[in-house]
């Protein structure tokens, strides 16, 4: 090994063989395929639909699959893979940077509360519980009452909700690892409460997060989809999932189709983010490197 | 007479996901009743499978692949799992490292034992009241004060010192025929490690109870078996008596597992480092497994694996082993060439005028902390409580010096360390390093300090950041401090002074094995060229050989970068071997300072003369002819400070003038001080009868 080598390296990002760790892991294959089939069909989704979203086609209404609509088609005769292809992005692109921005939220109060303790730590478990107390959809409607419903503002009502959760997590480990020794050993050499926060204790508290990202996502997808059949989220015709699921399911006795399919697409993702969001974990942990079989 | 436990070929499997390996091969010994039986050997040498193997409490991944365990007409490896049960703990007892958690914490210690009376009672002869006489009998027994009482409370109530006694005392409720000790004073003071060890003889002396007794310790193993069994990789190499075995060791590796040890006696002497660590199990050499890292190997050790062959006295596994009778020791050829050392290093001998320049002085520092105040407390007028954790201390630190700071765990020593380099605040007194009072100094100031004195921890995984690689920790102290390039070591040089190789550079803490990280902490304490290092129980968790290794370096490199130290230990081997002078500290205090030599030869304070007699001596035949000194008791809290004498509720030389009186801090003579008012007394008894 050269001299120079470690010191290019070496930093807080993980080992570089991390697909190749995560290949070695049915399950994480699986959230793999899932994960950057859903990034494809977000890129390129709308241009592979058969036909427009909101084409109707009345001859042929609530038909099961068939040769020209591959997954059938709704009350109004709407092909369902045009329609799912186009929510996928709808769906992700919502869920995804609500999720992110919750996370990115919480995780610097977690981090800034759980490092200085004290009033501040009280301060921001007062602000936490205020939010966490209102039940969920009460407060998700009163602030979308408020601001107008479009789905910029979707993304930062769920944002607003779930950032309590990633902060209390953070915060949670955060207390924990701030008594490890090595927290002292740092102060020993001088270290400064921003080095020691965003580079050892930050590197300590990740791993969780990943996790529960992976498992917030499909129920920010889902929070959207109820906000969109409440009216409050993306507006029909555009198709989500919601609103395709809410759709269907008034006319589930008629036809299968429509609930089926956005169903599975939902399954699926949740699956697939769950599974890689442990997969990552288990191969970020160092510790748990080769501990843990996924 | 036929033996108790008898063991043979005795072959343990792992399955692990790397591959299966050998844990224990060919490994066999008995056990006459009444005997004490010691294993010992390095982590990973599998001491601990034996004792899993015997209680055949084997993790699942691991399997007795061959050979036969009995217990005097039984065989274990035959028994089903609920006979194996009635006979674990009632033939067979077991006792295990960690009393903290050895106990179930949410019942009581009378609680617990009544269980396994029940447990193991053939029929449920007896009611409650006769369960909890037998159980309070057998407190009293191991030496539970009050166990009546007592036996009411849960194990937080216990120190570590008790619960061990509690964990023997349930050991002893069904008079075992045999005992499994696996490193049951490991986490203990010396002074309540003696205590145990005195404890166990007893109760051999007084039940006929056999004890496998498995440490790594050799002076513990020394101390208290009649027969060693020395294991290595998993096999026996040598076994003997234990009085032939610590005089003339056959094997080569027990031989350097002896020369390692530090130890008041070896001063100057480099200790002997077994090159090399212990293989790993999954990829063993061919023929002697030691060969590696012997100093007399010859050819034929590579071919085949030597069998173990009979002695006059015990066994073997080595194709040429030492004679039996020992030839001189390399270590008693000692003397000029450690009074040239201590002369070169530190101004022990030269008079005070010439001595070098008093670098850190310590002024009466005191660090009282205030437990949590809750308003029930203030409310019921409950005054605070404060713990006196240092108090009033004085020390003077010449440049150059190797000062170790001895005494028990919750003296205080460690919160001193950590006062000195500014991580608590310190209450009263002054810290002054160089001139510079640390209570008055700039934040500027405070952080040249810094650079300029360093404290290694004493944890050894803990204390690294476990995400960061070792290339990126070494070069933090420089990241912090944005030191110019000239004043950088590259990380290449820095793991070389510390005798790593390059290739750890890349690697996480936790992929490193003990003595690898305590090098990494030391490389890290080193970076930023400080010249005074704090080290606080710089071996702890380390095995012998490794321990002897880190010894070496710290004392080449103080010698080479002209290092000033504190050591911190509670091992008082290590700054009998290491330190020009000793301070020995009591519940927050210092009771007595002088030069090592001086305080190991002519000990002028109770204490420092009962940690001297409970240092496990493994040469019986060197022990200091002294009379033992057996602390009663444990260490008071630091809460409420004794009247008088801090140390009179434990001392054995008490009269009533040290229950009101606290004594002087005196100099008796040249440098050397104690807080005594009997010092002559102590120092007659220490010295008359060694003389």
């Amino acid at each position: 090994m050269t001299q120079a080598a470690p010191a290019a390296r070496a930093s807080v990002i993980p080992r570089p063989h991390v697909l190749s760790d995560l290949a070695r892991r049915p399950a994480g294959v699986f959230g793999l395929i899932t994960v950057v089939l859903l990034a494809l069909i977000l890129a390129v989704g709308p241009l592979l639909a058969p036909y427009p979203f909101a084409k109707q086609d009345v001859s042929h209404r609530n038909e099961g699959p068939s040769a020209s609509h591959v997954l059938g088609t709704d009350h109004l005769g709407r092909d369902l893979l045009s329609r799912l292809l186009t929510g996928t992005r709808i769906a992700l692109g919502t869920a995804f940077p609500a999720v992110l921005a919750a996370l990115l939220a919480g995780l610097v109060l977690g981090l800034v509360a759980g490092y200085a303790g004290g009033r501040i730590d009280n301060l921001t478990l007062i602000i936490l519980d205020t939010v966490q107390a209102f039940p969920t959809v009460v407060l998700m409607l009163a602030l979308l009452a408020l601001l107008g419903p479009s789905t910029r503002n979707v993304i930062i009502v769920i944002a607003l909700t779930f950032a309590p959760g990633y902060a209390r997590v953070t915060r949670a480990q955060v207390l924990a690892v701030k008594e490890n020794p090595f927290i002292e050993v740092e102060r020993s050499l001088g270290a400064s409460g921003m080095r020691i926060v965003f580079v050892h204790i930050l590197a300590n508290v990740l791993a969780p997060l990943f996790i529960l990202l992976a498992m917030d996502l499909p129920s920010a997808i889902a929070t959207e989809a109820g906000l969109s059949f409440l009216g409050f989220g993306v507006r029909p015709p555009t198709p989500s999932w919601g609103v395709m699921l809410s759709d269907g399911f008034s006319r589930i006795r008629t036809s299968p189709w429509p609930v089926l399919w956005p169903s599975l697409a939902l399954m699926v993702t949740t699956l697939g983010f769950t599974f890689f969001g442990e997969a990552l974990r288990d191969i970020l942990d160092p510790k748990l490197a080769g501990s843990r079989r996924a | 007479m036929a033996p108790l436990l008898r063991v043979e070929g005795l072959e343990v499997t792992y399955h692990t996901r790397e591959g299966s390996f050998k844990a224990l091969a060919d490994v066999g010994f008995e056990v006459q009743p009444g005997e004490i039986v010691g294993i010992v050997g390095e982590s990973g040498c599998g001491k601990s499978t034996v004792a899993a193997a015997l209680l055949r409490l084997l993790p699942p991944n691991g399997q007795i692949t061959a050979g036969a365990i009995q217990l005097r007409e039984m065989d274990l490896l035959q028994q089903s799992e609920d006979q194996l049960r009635r006979i674990r703990g009632k033939d067979l007892a077991a006792i295990f490292q960690d009393p903290m958690t050895s106990l179930n914490p949410v019942f009581t210690i009378g609680t617990q034992m009544q269980d396994i009376q029940r447990a193991h009672l053939e029929r449920a002869m007896s009611g409650g009241e006769e369960l909890r006489a037998r159980a309070q009998e057998v407190l009293t027994r191991v030496g539970i004060p009050d166990a009546g009482e007592r036996m009411d409370q849960y194990p937080h109530h216990f120190s570590g010192g008790m619960r061990q006694r509690i964990m023997i005392a349930m050991a002893l409720l069904s008079r075992p025929s045999l005992m499994i000790a696996d490193e049951p004073t490991s986490s203990l003071d010396v002074t309540l490690e003696a205590q145990i060890l005195e404890l166990m003889k007893e109760l051999r002396r007084d039940f006929g109870t056999s004890i496998v007794f498995i440490s790594h310790d050799l002076g513990v193993i020394a101390q208290l078996c009649d027969r060693v069994i020395v294991m290595y990789a998993g096999r026996i190499v040598e076994q003997a008596p234990a009085e032939t075995l610590f005089r003339a060791a056959r094997h080569a590796y027990t031989q350097a597992l002896l020369a390692s040890i530090p130890s008041y006696r070896r001063r100057g002497e480099p200790l002997a480092a077994i090159p090399g660590m212990v293989p790993s199990l999954l990829n063993l050499p061919r023929g002697c497994k030691f060969a590696d890292r012997c100093s007399h190997v010859q050819l034929m050790c590579r071919g085949d694996e030597p069998p173990l062959v009979s002695t006059d006295t015990g066994q073997v596994r080595c194709f040429n082993p030492f004679p039996s009778e020992s030839p001189d020791r390399p270590a008693t050829a000692r003397g000029a060439a450690t009074l040239n050392w201590v002369v070169a290093t530190t101004g022990e001998l030269r008079s005070p005028a010439e001595r070098p320049p008093v670098v850190l002085q310590l002024a009466d520092v005191s660090m009282h902390y205030r437990q949590p105040h809750t308003l029930v407390d203030r409310l019921l007028g409950h005054p605070p409580s404060v713990v006196h954790a240092v108090d009033h201390v004085s020390l003077d630190i010449r440049r150059g010096e190797i000062v170790g700071l001895v005494g028990e765990s919750g003296s205080g020593k460690t919160t001193l360390g950590k006062t000195i380099v500014g991580l608590l605040p310190c209450t009263g007194g002054r810290v002054v390093y160089d001139g510079l009072d640390m209570a008055a100094a700039s934040q500027t100031e405070l952080r040249g300090m810094r650079l300029r004195v360093q404290l290694i921890f004493q944890e050894l995984y803990s204390s690294l950041s476990p995400r960061l690689r070792i290339a990126y920790l070494l070069r933090e102290p420089y990241l912090i401090h944005r030191l110019p390039a000239a004043e950088r070591y590259t990380v290449a040089q820095l793991l070389e002074m510390v005798g790593l190789s390059e290739e750890q550079a890349d690697k996480f803490p936790h992929e490193l094995s003990g003595g690898q990280v305590r090098r990494v902490g030391i490389a890290r304490a080193l970076a930023l060229r400080p010249e005074f290092l704090i080290a606080d129980e710089p071996t702890s968790g380390l095995d012998v050989s490794v321990a002897a290794k880190i010894l070496n370096l710290m004392k080449e490199l103080a010698a080479q970068l002209g290092l000033t130290y504190l050591i911190i230990t509670h091992n008082l081997n290590i700054v009998g071997y290491l330190s020009h002078r000793l301070a020995v500290m009591y519940l927050g205090a210092l009771v007595e300072v002088g030069p090592t030599a001086r305080v190991f030869e002519a000990p002028a304070h109770p204490y420092t003369l009962a940690l001297l007699s409970a240092i496990p001596e493994p040469d019986r035949a060197r022990q200091p002819a002294r009379p033992r000194l057996l602390l009663q008791g444990e260490i008071p809290s630091p809460k409420n400070l004794p009247s008088g004498c801090r140390f009179h509720t434990r001392c054995p030389f008490v009269e009533e003038r040290c229950r009101v009186e606290a004594p002087p801090w005196r100099e008796i003579e040249p440098d050397h001080w104690t807080a005594c008012l009997f010092w002559e007394k102590v120092r007659q008894q220490s010295a008359g009868t060694a003389a």
